[in-house]
Parts: structure tokens; C-alpha cells; sequence
């Protein structure tokens, strides 16, 4: 009996030990100093999207900057400078990093003709689906390619314009006030897996519960909120169907995809950088779209 | 040597005839230099053909429509009630208006709680331009 147990110890240890040169690079790439000009295109389902934007990381942080104001993000922490003060958000991990077993991690061939990077692929069945090219002195992440069903490119960020970053630090986090913690949770209505992804934490969030879903290389967190709510601006959008499944609201960014729908008892808003594909499987395991019965509305409307 | 930035300039027809003509000499034995000539083409071909956004710090902006707050109702007779709920429930009324809720504080915790987990600046730093 205890060698069963120390055999299936042994085995999920095993199975959850993250790809050892995927983290170091990761992390290396997370940790480069640069600063650059970072271009971003998302074939979506709903349309193409781009973006333009200004990155310098540093730290381990990341810096963006736009026309309203700047903001770092890194290490768990969010601070958004603006003309009124500073907001800083910080948020704590209850869980492990670690690689999905679906995915496989191998070295890639420098396709792009450059001489010193380091090409890294993700594979799922065999094919592609994600690939990293790395500046190998600086292992700043030059580009990145992120696949959807039938190895069809879904995202592609590249830094058109990049170089190595010798300045003082960007920040200086001694000059921070204290930052603000969301509380862990235990209660939430969606279940730990959904698609292959897990939830790896469950927080307090504005208006309700945050869990938050990983598989190591794309993450999502679903939000739930009162099912009055408008979604922040979604619910106006025009309703579609997703996986064969109607009543869901979806906005695309060039590095995120946003989806809201509504149940009898709650609405869910749903923030995230995975593929199309994947995001079917996943919303095929979260509560579905659908109104509340007749009893119910009736209900509500007379009584609130 | 592979041609780097000057594939660049090709591709824009920025280059003087002679280098030109050895930027093609060379594309034509270099399979890397032609790979990366069509990703860079097509990346242009697709992009040109889209408006490009400017890098606005907050996509999801907040609503600014000011919704009411829900009235209640009380039913102070039953059978008008019976009878207006009927009506009601005939043309889908949900009982309830819609409650603003800002969408930047939900994405700026995922993305907080995100950025703890490695590679996330390499795949998911522009998310957070989505706020």
C-alpha cells in the first residue's frame, strides 16, 4: 500500500514537473531588458485586429506606454500611473506554475534567417502551437507565433523595432505605496477543469468571484458577476455563437479575447489569451447561455 | 551573411538597383532569406490591408451610458398582477436593467495574477492593453 502511494507521489510529481529548459527561457525572456516597439495582429474569428504599442521591460517588469498614461505589469503586480496618482494591484499565487503533459516543447529551426536567436515550438497532437523566437544575447522575445485549430496562425507579436536597455532602473518600487491584495476564495460556480485547462486560483473581485485557469502557456480567468450586469460594455455587443452555443458577447483585442453571457443565476465574464479552438472546448464546460424559465422572470419583475 | 534589415528596404523597394539585384542573387540561394521574405510579406499584406489602431491604454472603455438603478415593483392586487405578468413575461421582460460594471479593475487582476506565471511577456503583455 505505501509503495502505491509513493509510486502514484512519484507519478503526478513526475507528470507535473514543468519542461526545465522552457522555464529558463521563459523566465530569461520575462527578465531581458529591452526596450522596443512591439507590433501585434490576431486573426479572430470576428475580424483582424493589430496594435502598435511602446514596451520597455526592465526588472522583470514590463512597461506600456500609451496617450493616456503608462502602465507595468510583472511578478504578480499591476501599477497604473495616471494624472490623479498611482494604482497598484498586486495579486498572490496559491498554486505552481507548470506545462500542460498535452504539450510537447522543442527546439525549432531559425526560419527567419537571423543569426542569434533561439527558436522554441510548442506542440499539441503533433502540431504546432506556439512558437518563440528569442534574441539569443538578451533572450528578449523577438517574436511570437500562436496557432489555432489546423496550425493556422491565430496571433503574431514581433518587436519591429528592439534594443537592448543599459539605463537606470525603470522603477523605483521603494517609492510605492502600499499596493491592494484580493483576498482568496473558495466558493465559485465553474468547475476546476474546463477544456484541459485547470483553476489554479480563486480570488475576491469587483462584484464577485475571480478564478483564474491555466495550462502554462495561455491562461484565462473567469469572472462571476451579478447577472444584471452589462458586462462592462459587452452585453451591447451583438450576440454569437460559439461551439455550437448561442447568447455568448465577444470582443477581440490583438492579445486577448473577452467573452460575456449570462445564466439564470449569474453572469460570467471570461478574460483570456488562448486560441479559438481551445476557448470552444473551454466555454463547453462552463455554464452555458441561457434565460432564466418563465416562473423565474416572473418572479424577478414583480419582486426585483 | 543573410540580408536582415535590407530585406526590409527590398520588400519596401528602398534599395538601389545594384543592391537590388544582389539582394535577389542572394534570395535566390538563401531558403532562410526567402522564408522570412514571405512571413514578412504576408504579415505587411495583411496588416496594411487593416485600420491600424493607435495604442489607446484603455479598449475596454468604460460605458458611459448611465443606467438606472432597477425600480421594484410591488404587486399590490393579484389578479392585476397575474394579468400584467402575463404581458410581461409575453414580451420578455426580464424584471431587471442592466447594472454597469467596469471591466478594467476584472482585467487588471488577471492580468496581475497572469504576469506571475513565466513566458507571460513574451506571449501576453499586449492583453494588458486591452484593459
Amino acid at each position: 500500500m505505501i509503495l502505491l502511494a509513493v509510486t502514484l507521489t512519484l507519478v503526478t510529481l513526475l507528470g507535473a514537473l514543468p519542461a526545465p529548459d522552457l522555464v529558463d527561457d521563459l523566465d530569461k525572456a520575462g527578465e531581458a531588458e529591452f526596450v522596443g516597439r512591439q507590433l501585434v495582429v490576431c486573426w479572430a474569428p470576428d475580424g483582424t485586429v493589430a496594435q502598435v504599442t511602446d514596451i520597455e521591460q526592465s526588472g522583470g517588469m514590463t512597461m506600456v506606454t500609451g496617450p493616456d498614461g503608462s502602465f507595468v505589469i510583472g511578478e504578480g503586480k499591476m501599477i497604473e500611473q495616471y494624472a490623479g496618482g498611482i494604482e497598484y494591484l498586486e495579486m498572490t499565487p496559491t498554486t505552481h506554475w507548470r506545462l500542460w503533459d498535452g504539450y510537447t516543447v522543442r527546439d525549432g529551426e531559425n526560419r527567419t534567417g537571423l543569426a542569434d536567436v533561439r527558436v522554441i515550438e510548442i506542440l499539441e497532437d503533433d502540431a504546432i502551437r506556439a512558437r518563440f523566437v528569442l534574441d539569443e544575447a538578451t533572450s528578449a522575445p523577438l517574436t511570437t507565433e500562436v496557432y489555432g485549430r489546423n496550425e493556422a496562425l491565430y496571433r503574431y507579436s514581433s518587436l519591429i523595432e528592439f534594443r537592448p536597455r543599459e539605463d537606470e532602473p525603470m522603477l523605483d518600487m521603494s517609492d510605492m505605496p502600499e499596493p491592494e491584495r484580493r483576498p482568496t476564495r473558495t466558493a465559485a460556480t465553474v468547475p476546476a477543469l474546463a477544456g484541459h485547462y485547470w483553476a489554479a486560483d480563486t480570488y475576491s473581485a469587483p462584484g464577485g468571484v475571480h478564478v483564474f485557469f491555466t495550462d502554462g502557456l495561455f491562461r484565462f480567468s473567469v469572472f462571476e458577476v451579478d447577472r444584471k450586469s452589462d458586462g462592462g460594455g459587452l452585453a451591447k455587443l451583438p450576440a454569437v455563437d460559439i461551439g455550437g452555443a448561442g447568447g455568448y458577447h465577444r470582443q477581440h483585442t490583438p492579445g486577448a479575447v473577452s467573452v460575456f453571457w449570462r445564466t439564470p443565476d449569474l453572469a460570467y465574464i471570461l478574460v483570456g489569451d488562448l486560441p479559438p479552438d481551445q476557448l470552444d472546448a473551454v466555454l463547453a464546460d462552463l455554464p452555458t447561455p441561457s434565460r432564466p424559465n418563465l416562473l423565474k422572470r416572473a418572479w424577478r419583475w414583480a419582486f426585483g | 551573411m543573410h540580408l536582415g534589415d535590407r530585406l526590409s528596404a527590398y520588400i519596401d523597394n528602398e534599395l538601389d538597383p545594384p543592391a537590388r539585384s544582389a539582394a535577389e542573387r542572394h534570395l535566390s540561394d538563401c531558403p532562410p532569406c526567402r522564408d522570412e521574405l514571405e512571413g514578412v510579406a504576408r504579415v505587411r499584406l495583411r496588416t496594411r490591408a487593416l485600420p491600424l489602431q493607435e495604442a489607446p491604454l484603455a479598449l475596454f472603455a468604460p460605458s458611459a451610458e448611465v443606467v438606472a438603478l432597477p425600480v421594484r415593483r410591488r404587486v399590490l392586487v393579484a389578479a392585476a398582477a397575474v394579468a400584467t405578468l402575463v404581458v410581461g413575461i409575453g414580451l420578455g421582460v426580464n424584471g431587471n436593467e442592466a447594472v454597469p460594471l467596469q471591466l478594467n479593475p476584472l482585467v487588471e487582476q488577471h492580468v496581475a495574477r497572469a504576469s506571475l506565471d513565466p513566458g507571460f511577456n513574451v506571449i501576453q503583455v499586449q492583453a494588458v492593453v486591452g484593459r
